[in-house]
């Protein structure tokens, strides 16, 4: 016992000595990226003045690399530290949970800025917790330039008619495939509509004489069922102008009678079963890599992973939005991303603005736009994206997915205070529905009944 | 010549004043405690009122709460997920736990021979135990993968098909299962070192009368270790019923990040889970901490039920 | 006993002891292989992680990926930051665990039998209902942002450790802390003198079990430290889980980094745990 307790006062003696003469209290050992500004209340002998301190709360790791994200951050919060002409200064930091702002912001008025799920936004904006930004984003900005945004991005940023977010990443997904199998079974060109799609995926399944699946076209759900990619593909709408649930719309149940049609027809179990014998996606065991699944769908975030690992194998890949209903239509992608909001709570609202807007500016924007897109990001302006069609260091599949992004017409969820429940409810019915347990019709009801109550409650 | 008086002890049925002994026995109980106290006093009690205050109001965390009396509790016993929540933690509570219980313990047995390397084999077993819980929850994950994952490719040079562990609802809790028992090693520890302290002359004794190991072990050992016994049943319990961080981490690998939900056909959606999701996810704190109180009425009646039975049957004074 | 009995009482302690052998050396093969996976994706390159059927040893072995962790964050000053969590509530706990457990089961006084469940019921309350409470309190004494929120409380006794010495304590025999007491011995000095030293195995237990809790603990820092420069090792190591792309082989990498100063500890402190003190009379 006493060996043990000598070398624990021995270590932590060390250590306070280490603390002592190593570097300055408070700031982290210098790293190859730009210098990381140093947290306010350690900063020693500045000079006199009341600088007012926004905090900035980021998700991402706080990750030394320097061209992740984080740094980049940092790198912007420094800029802005040394030529901010109203005194203010940023303190960045990174690795928050959302239960961790939840639990803070609740408390206080820390953080002032703070990155946050967009489906978050509807209830805590409900809650009070958010600043309104209406009149801030809205007032004229030439700089700021609030039309640069990619338009339908404000979508994920409004809730019963008021701004309280400001876009930070835009996000979506698209199909991926294997250029090679489709060919094979006579598709030297993406298939233009929902049913041709549907006739592509048939030809490229092929089944064994003992009914398991050597090959798959597309599964669905694969790796799980998405709720916003299929609906908005087909032009479904969640909710009508009038509050009513329309998820028993005909186009919401063409969406998932798609989907179960496949499952139909190949089996649930063989299909499962064969799920289980793709290898991890995004590498170069990815399922559209190994010749087992000709399309697949796949958010844009892993293109860099993607682009890697089809040069590794040698497979050509193709990168499409998803085919329009109709002829001559055109495509609808599902929209996502981050969202940067303002505690409600905050000090002092000018300075807080004063640098959200730095932070979502186009410089600041085409900057972290060329950064590493092992991330997925993609900045939601316009400029920005432009900018990554002109960079060296991205991928052709990445030049034209920004180029999709940015004239594509994307849509998004809607914003209300049960997003959560809503699409619990979708996931909870609609999985019986694709499995073959209740027919379409019969999920899609049971949801508008679970959900319907929470959309009145919402007026 | 004093003697301490046992205050149980008081003769003739009459209530006596306290005596100078008492009370300055009392003082001293007291002050031993009261690190204790003074911390529960600072950072426990305002909490946990607050959370039974919070239980009848609605609570969205961000504006003061509303006074809406048991509205929360009506609504927690007509809530379609709250009898699958319970079913759920139960299987963990009294299924997995246990088999972690009987695991520890044996291993214990095993470890408190006398063998050769010795050390190193306590190492193993604890290691587990010392790799952070997320970063064994995703270790696991892997191993558990159907394609490439170590267990079924284990199982393969059987011949046996190993099942989608993580996607089969039938399957993923026992997933955790494997994964709570590879972690078992604190239990291990501390019974084997209650094991050691079970002093060799009983045993010796046993042998001269001829008793075979099984009965060394049911006269002489459990009841021996009784207390310890109970600590980790108890102790068990109270964890298993908040079985949380690994159903969170297992739970949010089938869906990407925004909304948790409780994996495949909800077979991970423990009652904690759902407490969280609730709290901080819909944003229904005083609905939250309903499911808290009720929770906790649980816990306390079942570890109370263990303590005393245990109580009675262990004798921690073995002279 | 005749020579019969002699021999086979022998003979069947030989065959205990190897079955013991197999038994242990089974288990430790299954309990040992996920972390050697782990071990073995640490030093992987990025394509055959994947790999099926897994590949054990790779090629080439990329020791380089656990000086890749080195320039993702700044581990020095993580590992102090962790040090400090880890190491001032084992000295809290050590203090103030054997006084609580003395005073539930050794001093006789009638406020015992009502504290000691009270104890109990107060680790029944799920976390996530007192997280958001307990911050405003610390937010109101201005503490957040600070390690004290995470080394004080310890400092007060936790209700595991205080259960865990309270079996311990209540079957250490009376007559010692009588005769004690008869000599007239304070009960403080009684605490000390007597009780802690009969007490080694399972302070030391508490002692290690305290540690790596601090070590590994997450949800603490990543809610009450805010600046990067208070970070812990268990907040860097989640940042190879947030990201994207999961980067597999440096998780992996950081694990096994993190865990074996742990297993040093525990390695060296083993002895301790089982120096078997009698807790039984027998000898006085």
């Amino acid at each position: 016992m006493k060996k043990v307790l000598a070398l624990i006062l021995a270590l932590t003696l060390a250590m306070t000595l280490l603390a002592a003469c190593g570097s300055p209290a408070g700031s982290t050992p210098a790293s190859s990226a730009p210098a990381n500004s140093t947290p306010a209340g350690d900063t020693p002998g500045e000079p006199a003045g009341e600088k007012t301190v926004v905090t900035v709360w980021c998700m991402h790791a706080e990750d030394e690399e320097p061209t992740k994200p984080y740094q980049r951050l940092l790198a912007w919060a420094e800029d802005f530290n040394a030529t901010n002409t109203d005194n203010i200064e940023v303190v960045v930091s990174g690795a928050k949970t959302a239960d961790v702002i939840t639990t803070t912001i609740a408390s206080g008025s820390t953080p002032d800025i703070f990155q946050n799920f967009w489906n978050n936004a509807p209830g805590w904006a409900n809650n009070g917790a958010l600043l309104d930004l209406t009149e801030y984003v809205n007032a004229e900005d030439p700089e700021w330039d609030k039309s640069d945004f990619v338009d339908s991005i404000w979508e994920l940023c409004t809730y019963q008619d008021k701004i309280y977010s400001v876009p930070m990443t835009i996000s979506s997904t698209y199909l991926f495939y294997n250029k090679t199998m489709l060919a094979n079974a006579g598709w030297t060109e993406f298939p233009t509509t929902m049913e041709e799609l549907a006739q592509c995926i048939r030809d490229c399944t092929k089944v064994n004489d003992d009914g398991s699946i050597a090959q798959m076209g597309l599964i669905p759900d694969y790796p799980w069922l998405d709720n916003v990619l299929w609906p908005v593909a087909f032009g479904a709408d969640y909710i009508d102008d009038s509050g009513k649930i329309t998820f028993d719309s005909p186009e919401m149940m063409a969406a998932y009678q798609f989907q179960a049609d496949i499952y139909n027809e190949y089996g649930y179990d063989e299909i499962k079963r064969f799920v289980d014998t793709c290898g991890a996606r995004a590498t170069n065991e990815d399922p559209l890599f190994t010749g087992k699944i000709a399309i697949r769908w796949q958010g844009d975030s892993a293109v860099a992973s993607m682009v890697q690992a089809a040069k590794e194998t040698n497979t050509e890949m193709g990168i499409v939005e998803m085919p329009p209903v109709t002829a001559g239509g055109k495509s609808q992608s599902m929209l996502t991303g981050g969202v940067w909001e303002v505690n409600a709570k905050t000090e002092n609202i000018e300075a807080t603005i004063t640098v959200l807007k730095s932070l979502t500016s186009k410089e600041t924007m085409a900057y972290f736009a060329e950064g590493d897109f092992g991330g997925g990001n993609f900045q939601p302006r316009k400029s920005a994206l432009t900018s990554i069609t002109e960079l060296d260091t991205a991928s052709d599949e990445a030049k034209q997915i920004a180029v999709m992004l940015r004239d594509g017409e994307l849509h998004a969820f809607p914003m209300s205070s049960y997003v959560n429940e809503y699409l619990n409810e979708i996931g909870t019915y609609m999985t019986e529905a694709i499995a073959g347990n209740t027919t379409v019709e019969e999920a899609a009801k049971s949801v508008v009944e679970a959900v319907q109550p929470l959309a009145d409650g919402d007026q | 010549m004093k003697k301490a008086p046992d205050p149980s002890k008081a003769q003739s049925g009459i209530k006596k004043p306290a005596s100078r002994q008492e009370r300055r026995f009392f003082w001293l109980g007291l002050l031993f405690v009261s690190p204790w106290l003074i911390g529960f006093l600072l950072f426990q009690l305002y909490p946990i009122l607050s959370a039974l205050y919070y239980s009848f109001t609605d609570f969205n965390i961000f504006q003061p709460p509303e006074f809406v009396g048991l509205k929360n509790y009506i609504t927690l016993f007509n809530d379609k997920y709250f009898p699958v929540s319970i079913s759920n933690t139960a299987v963990m509570s009294f299924i997995g736990m246990p088999i972690g219980l009987v695991v520890s313990l044996l291993l214990a047995l095993l470890l408190s021979k006398e063998v050769r390397g010795m050390p190193a084999f306590r190492t193993i077993y604890y290691l587990p135990t010392v790799v952070p819980i997320v970063a064994s929850a995703m270790l696991f994950l892997w191993v558990l993968n159907p394609e490439y994952g170590l267990l079924n490719n284990f199982l393969s040079l059987f011949g046996i098909r190993g099942p989608s562990w993580l996607s089969d609802p039938k399957f993923t809790k026992v997933s955790l299962i494997l994964m709570d028992t590879w972690r078992c090693g604190q239990n291990t520890i501390i019974f084997l070192s209650a094991l050691k302290a079970v002093p060799q002359s009983f045993y010796e004794a046993a042998d001269l009368d001829g008793a075979g190991p099984i009965k060394k072990f049911f006269k002489i050992t459990l009841p021996y270790i009784g207390p310890t016994i109970q600590f980790t049943l108890v102790m068990g319990l109270i964890s298993s019923f908040q079985y949380f961080t690994q159903a969170y981490v297992f739970a949010s690998v089938s869906q990407m990040g925004q909304s948790i939900t409780g994996g495949p056909k909800n077979s991970l959606l423990f009652y904690s889970l759902y407490l969280y999701i609730n709290a901080f996810s819909y944003l229904k704190m005083g609905y939250a901490s309903a499911m808290a109180i009720v929770l906790f009425l649980i816990v306390l009646v079942a570890s109370f039920v263990v303590m005393h039975l245990m109580e009675k049957r262990i004798s921690y004074d073995v002279e | 006993m005749n020579k019969k009995g002699y021999i086979s009482a022998k003979t069947s302690r030989r065959v205990g002891t190897v079955c013991s052998y197999i038994l242990l050396i089974a288990f430790a093969c299954i309990f040992f292989t996920p972390f050697l996976w782990m071990l073995s994706t640490a030093l992987k390159p990025t394509n055959q992680i994947f790999l099926n059927p897994p590949k054990w040893i790779p090629e080439p072995i990329m020791w380089e990926n656990f000086g890749a962790i080195f320039r993702r964050m700044p581990l020095f000053g993580y590992l102090q930051n962790t040090l400090v969590l880890a190491i001032l509530p084992v000295i809290g706990q050590i203090f103030a665990a054997p006084m609580i457990a003395y005073s539930l089961t050794k001093i006789p006084w009638k406020g015992a039998k009502y504290i000691f469940p009270l104890i109990l019921v107060t680790m029944m309350i799920p976390w996530q209902v007192t997280q958001i409470p307990l911050f405003i309190t610390w937010s109101k004494m201005n503490l957040v942002n600070t390690f004290v929120p995470l080394t004080l409380p310890a400092f007060f006794g936790a209700p595991y450790y205080i259960y865990l010495m309270r079996q311990f304590v209540k079957g250490l025999p009376d007559s010692v802390i009588e005769a004690a007491r008869i000599d007239g011995a304070g009960e403080f000095k009684i605490l000390y003198r007597v009780v802690y030293p009969m007490c080694k195995p399972v302070l030391t237990t508490i002692m290690v079990l305290v540690f790596i809790s601090g070590w590994n603990d997450l949800n603490g820092p990543l809610l009450y430290l805010q600046d990067s420069s208070k970070y812990t090792l268990s907040i860097g190591l989640q940042m190879f889980l947030t990201t994207a792309r999961q980067e597999w082989d440096l998780l992996m990498a950081a694990s096994t980094m993190f865990t074996v100063p742990l297993i040093v500890i525990f390695f060296l402190a083993q002895k301790q745990f089982i120096s078997g003190i009698s807790t039984t009379s027998g000898l006085k």
